[in-house]
C-alpha cells in the first residue's frame, strides 16, 4: 500500500503519496472555500501524477487546518507533528522548523527521531503570517510572487511599526502616499514578520539547524530577513510547501502518534 | 414577577437570542419558579447524587437572594473566605462566580454588549464586564455591602468599589501583604475585626461567637471530605475527569461554611472512592495525566470535552481544588480567616505558586501541564514564563493556552483544539 499524507491549510492544500522511503507523487491545489474539496482535489491530483488507483492507496493521515474535514482519511493529526516528521525526514539534523502558512506561523522544536517536542504557534492574529504579506501586497499592488524579488532592492530600512493586519496596510498605504519606495516598504514588511516569529524561534530555543517550510518560505525576502534576526542561514527544501503532507506520509506509512 | 412559560416561549420565537436570558431572568425573579425548582431537581431521578447537594444548595441560594430577598447581601471578591459571611449570618454573593455560571448558561455574551453600550473598556477582564452587564440586565441581587481583598485581582476591588459607589453603599477592602508572617497575620485579622463592626452598621446584622464558631466547624468538616476526595484522585487511572471539578470548583468559594458544603464534598468523596474501588474511572481512555492551571473556559467550546473524550488526555487534577490552608482554628475565628486569605499559593513571592504546581504534579504523577490564560486575567497569566521556565529545568512539559473563560466570541476553537493535539502528540 502507499502510504498518503493530506495537508490542507487556509491558502493551500498539499497531498504527497509516498512510495516505500521516497515521494512517488505529490500535488499542491488552491484551498478554495471547501476543505474537503480540495482534499479531494489534491488527493485526485497526486493520484494523477503517480498513475495509482484510489484503491490502490492507504492508509491516509489528514493534517492542517482543515484535517478535521477530511472525513475520508483513516486518522488526524497535527501540522505540528507533520512538519516535524517531514522535516526531519528531508534534514535529519535540523532541531527547529519554522513555518510560515496562510493563517498562521509557528516554531516548532524537533527530536531526533522526528518527533515534535515543543512548540510556539502565532495563530490569534494574522500579524506575522502569509496573510499579512498577502494584504499589504494588495495595497501595493504587487503579486506575492514579486515580494522577495522588490524587497532586494531597498535601499534604506523602513519600519512598519503595526503588528496588526489591518492597521499595517493602513501604514503601507500612508506610506506610499508620503512617496517612500515600493521596495523599501516591502523589506520593512519582511523585517516586521521576521521580528515576530524570530521572537518564537528565540521562546523555543534556537538551534544551530533552522529550516523554513510554508508558503512564505518560498519568498526570498521573508528568508533574508529571518536570517538577518536570527543571525543564521535557513536551511529550506526544494519543496517547502509539501513538508506538512510528507510527514503525514510518513507518519501514516509508520503507524506513529 | 410570576413565571408565564408561554410568554417566554412567544418572546423566544420573535427573539431566539434572548429565550436563555429571558428564561433564567423570569426564573430567577419568580418566587414560585424558584420553590418548583428548589424541590425538584434535587429528587430528579437523573440527577446524579453527587450533584445533589450543589443542586440543593444553588437553588437554595438563588431562591433567598432573588425571590426572598429578606436576608442582607453582600457582594465579595473571590478571595474573601464566605465562611466570613455565613458565620455573620449574611448572605454572601460573589459576582465573578456567578458570571462563570452566567457563560455556562449562555448569558455573558448579551451582558458583555450591555456591558460595552454602557462604555466598559474592552480590554478589562470579561468576569468583570460581564458582571457589570449582568448587573445592569438586573440578574444581580440587591446588596446591602461590599467587600474586596487587595491580593490577586485588583479589578474586582475597583469594580465593586465602583458598583459600591454607584449604589450609595459601603465599600471595604482587606488590604492584604504578600507575606505570611505574624505581623501580616495581625495586620489581617485586625482588618477583618473593623470589617466585622461595619458590615453590623451596614446590615444590622449582629456577631455571634458561636454562629461564627459553627461557620468554621462546618467549613473544616467539608475540607476534611475534600481533603480525601483529592488523596483518590491520586489514582490511576484516573477516577474523576477534570472537565466537571474545573466547573464546579466556583462552589468551594460559595459554599464552604455553610451545611450544603459538607455534605456537598462527602458526597463527591463517596462517588469518587465508589469509583476508584470498582476501578470504573470515568474516563476510560487515559494515555496521559495532566496538571490544570488557572481557569476553563465555561462557554460551550468543546476544548475540555476534546482533550478527554477524544484525545485520551486526563486531568489528574487541577490547581484551584488545591487545599492550601490548615484546618480553621474555631477557637481565633477571624485570625484562622486571616490565615487562610494570607496563605493563597498565588499571593506572595511566585516560588509558592510554583511550589504548589510542582507538588501537585509529583503527587498527581502529571506528564504535563496546562494553563489556561484567560484574557485579562494578569494575576494568573502574568506568571506563565517563569512557570514554564521552571517546569522546562523540572522536565515537565507545559502548554499555555489562550483564550476567555467568560466571552466564547474570544475563544478560538479551531486553534485552541490544534495546541492541545499537538501537545498530546508531544507527550505520548
Amino acid at each position: 500500500m502507499y502510504a498518503t499524507g493530506i495537508d490542507i491549510g487556509s491558502t493551500s492544500g498539499e497531498a504527497v503519496i509516498l512510495n516505500g522511503n521516497g515521494i512517488l507523487a505529490a500535488s499542491v491545489v488552491d484551498t478554495g472555500y471547501n476543505s474537503r474539496r480540495a482534499a479531494e482535489a489534491a488527493l485526485e491530483k497526486a493520484l494523477a501524477d503517480s498513475g495509482l488507483k484510489r484503491e490502490q492507496i492507504g492508509p491516509i493521515v489528514a493534517t492542517g487546518y482543515g484535517r478535521i474535514a477530511i472525513e475520508f482519511a483513516d486518522r488526524q493529526v497535527t501540522e505540528i507533528s507533520c512538519y516535524a516528521k517531514g522535516m526531519a525526514h528531508i534534514f535529519p539534523d535540523v532541531r527547529t522548523v519554522v513555518d510560515i502558512g496562510g493563517q498562521d506561523s509557528k516554531v516548532i522544536a524537533v527530536g531526533k527521531n522526528g518527533k515534535a517536542m515543543d512548540f510556539a504557534m502565532n495563530d490569534k492574529c494574522a500579524a506575522g503570517t502569509g496573510r499579512f504579506l498577502e494584504v499589504t501586497a494588495r495595497a501595493l499592488q504587487l503579486g506575492l510572487s514579486d515580494l522577495g524579488g522588490i524587497s532586494a532592492q531597498a535601499t534604506r530600512d523602513l519600519a512598519i511599526s503595526s503588528i496588526c493586519t489591518v492597521f499595517a496596510e493602513s501604514e503601507v498605504i500612508t506610506l506610499v502616499a508620503e512617496g517612500a519606495e515600493r521596495a523599501d516598504i516591502v523589506a520593512g514588511l519582511h523585517r516586521a514578520i521576521a521580528k515576530r516569529v524570530g521572537a518564537m524561534v528565540k521562546r523555543i530555543g534556537p538551534n544551530p539547524i533552522i529550516a523554513f517550510a510554508g508558503g512564505v518560505a518560498k519568498n526570498e525576502g521573508v528568508k533574508r530577513a529571518l536570517e538577518r534576526e536570527l543571525g543564521i542561514s535557513l536551511v529550506i527544501p526544494p519543496e517547502p510547501q509539501i513538508v506538512g503532507a510528507l510527514g503525514a506520509a510518513l507518519i501514516a506509512r509508520d503507524g506513529e502518534g | 414577577m410570576k413565571l408565564d412559560f408561554g410568554q417566554i416561549l412567544s418572546e423566544a420565537e420573535a427573539r431566539p437570542d434572548s429565550l436563555a436570558m429571558n428564561a433564567a431572568l423570569r426564573l430567577l425573579h419568580s418566587p414560585r419558579g424558584l420553590q418548583l425548582a428548589r424541590w425538584i431537581a434535587p429528587l430528579d431521578p437523573r440527577l446524579p447524587a453527587h450533584f445533589r447537594p450543589s443542586a440543593k444548595f444553588t437553588l437554595e441560594l438563588a431562591r433567598r437572594l432573588y425571590a426572598e430577598k429578606t436576608e442582607h447581601v453582600v457582594w465579595a471578591s473571590v478571595f474573601v473566605p464566605c465562611e466570613l459571611l455565613w458565620g455573620l449570618g449574611l448572605m454572601p454573593f460573589y459576582p465573578e462566580v456567578a458570571a462563570a455560571a452566567g457563560a455556562a448558561i449562555g448569558l455573558t455574551p448579551r451582558a458583555i454588549a450591555s456591558a460595552a453600550e454602557a462604555g466598559t473598556p474592552v480590554d478589562l477582564c470579561t468576569y468583570h464586564r460581564a458582571s457589570f452587564g449582568l448587573e445592569r440586565e438586573g440578574f444581580y441581587p440587591s446588596a446591602a455591602a461590599f467587600v474586596s481583598t487587595s491580593h490577586l485581582c485588583t479589578l474586582a476591588g475597583i469594580m465593586l468599589a465602583a458598583e459600591a459607589h454607584r449604589r450609595a453603599k459601603p465599600f471595604r477592602l482587606i488590604d492584604v501583604p504578600p507575606t505570611f508572617d505574624s505581623d501580616s497575620l495581625d495586620y489581617v485579622e485586625a482588618q477583618l475585626q473593623t470589617l466585622v463592626s461595619d458590615l453590623e452598621v451596614a446590615t444590622g446584622a449582629r456577631y455571634d461567637p458561636d454562629r461564627m464558631r459553627e461557620a468554621l466547624r462546618l467549613s473544616n468538616a467539608a475540607r476534611a471530605f475534600a481533603l480525601e476526595l483529592n488523596a483518590l484522585r491520586v489514582q490511576k487511572p484516573a477516577p474523576l475527569r477534570g472537565g466537571p471539578m474545573l466547573t464546579v470548583l466556583g462552589l468551594g468559594l460559595w459554599i464552604l461554611g455553610h451545611r450544603d458544603g459538607v455534605s456537598h464534598f462527602r458526597a463527591w468523596r463517596d462517588y469518587t472512592a465508589e469509583r476508584v474501588e470498582r476501578r470504573d474511572p470515568e474516563q476510560s481512555n487515559q494515555k496521559i495525566r495532566l496538571f490544570w492551571l488557572h481557569l476553563r473556559p465555561y462557554g460551550e467550546s468543546g476544548l475540555i470535552e476534546h482533550l478527554e473524550n477524544d484525545l485520551g488526555g486526563v486531568i489528574a487534577f487541577e490547581e484551584h481544588n488545591t487545599l492550601w490552608w490548615d484546618e480553621l482554628d474555631e477557637a481565633r475565628p477571624l485570625r484562622a480567616l486571616a490565615a487562610k486569605i494570607l496563605g493563597h499559593p498565588s499571593n506572595g513571592s511566585i516560588e509558592r505558586r510554583l511550589a504548589m504546581i510542582l507538588d501537585g504534579v509529583k503527587r498527581y504523577e502529571c506528564d504535563g501541564v496546562v494553563h489556561f490564560s484567560h484574557w485579562g486575567c494578569r494575576q494568573a497569566a502574568g506568571a506563565t514564563r517563569v512557570i514554564r521556565d521552571r517546569l522546562r529545568r523540572e522536565g515537565i512539559p507545559m502548554l499555555e493556552l489562550d483564550g476567555d473563560c467568560i466571552d466564547p466570541a474570544n475563544v478560538q476553537s479551531g486553534p485552541l483544539r490544534t495546541r492541545i493535539e499537538a501537545f498530546v502528540e508531544t507527550l505520548v
